[in-house]
């Protein structure tokens, strides 16, 4: 799964450390979302669509 | 994440010591002739205190876990019982492809007790390495 969440995220400012604090995850959460080694549940995909304001498709995408 | 990692491994840190120094206070009490009142006394006061810790370490554990944690401790515990279980497997088959050295080794045991406790420990020796294995696969795997 690809996703934008590095560009989003550097869109706004906030550091991984940032935007865990946001979601209630660990830095290391966000980390492996953004390099692609771990797909978040749908809850959190949700949780981060709301975050960004934007639908869950237009931060993930299937390889 | 409501809790911090440091707190955690604290907090483990805390509860480990206060079982061990308990356990081995106790130990030493109950070899005297008779448990001292003292000794009593600190139990009745740590067990307590002791519960508190555990619980208060458990819902530490809880805050500083997410699904992240969750997907690898589930990869990890996964690896190591098919690896453990597999070591195990393989352990069995010793004797029958090395029968000399097996009874070499059998020959220095001395006697039933002490094979008793090395297959106890050689029994569980393959489980203790594949929850190693099953550490270190994660870890490799989302680091």
């Amino acid at each position: 799964m690809n996703n934008r969440l590095k560009v989003l995220r550097a869109e706004r400012n906030w550091s991984q450390a940032d935007l865990a604090d946001r979601l209630k995850v660990s830095r290391q959460t966000v980390n492996a979302i953004e390099t692609g080694k771990y797909d978040p549940s749908l809850p959190l995909a949700f949780q981060l669509a709301r975050l960004f304001g934007l639908r869950i498709e237009d931060i993930f995408t299937p390889e | 994440m409501t809790a911090t990692r440091g707190a955690f491994i604290i907090g483990i840190v805390v509860l480990g010591a206060m079982a061990g120094l308990l356990g081995g206070f106790n130990l030493h009490w109950s070899r005297e002739a008779v448990f001292p009142l003292y000794g009593i006394l600190i139990d009745v006061l740590a067990i307590p205190a002791l519960i508190y810790v555990f619980l208060y370490v458990r819902r530490l554990k809880v805050a500083v876990t997410d699904e992240f944690a969750e997907t690898k401790k589930r990869l990890a515990a996964q690896t190591g019982f098919v690896v453990g279980f597999g070591l195990f497997a393989v352990s069995g088959i010793v004797p029958m492809v090395f029968p000399e050295a097996y009874n070499t080794f059998i020959g220095t045991l001395d006697g039933a007790h002490e094979g008793f406790l090395m297959g106890r420990v050689l029994g569980m020796a393959p489980f203790v390495i594949g929850l190693v294995i099953g550490q270190v696969v994660a870890w490799t795997k989302y680091r």
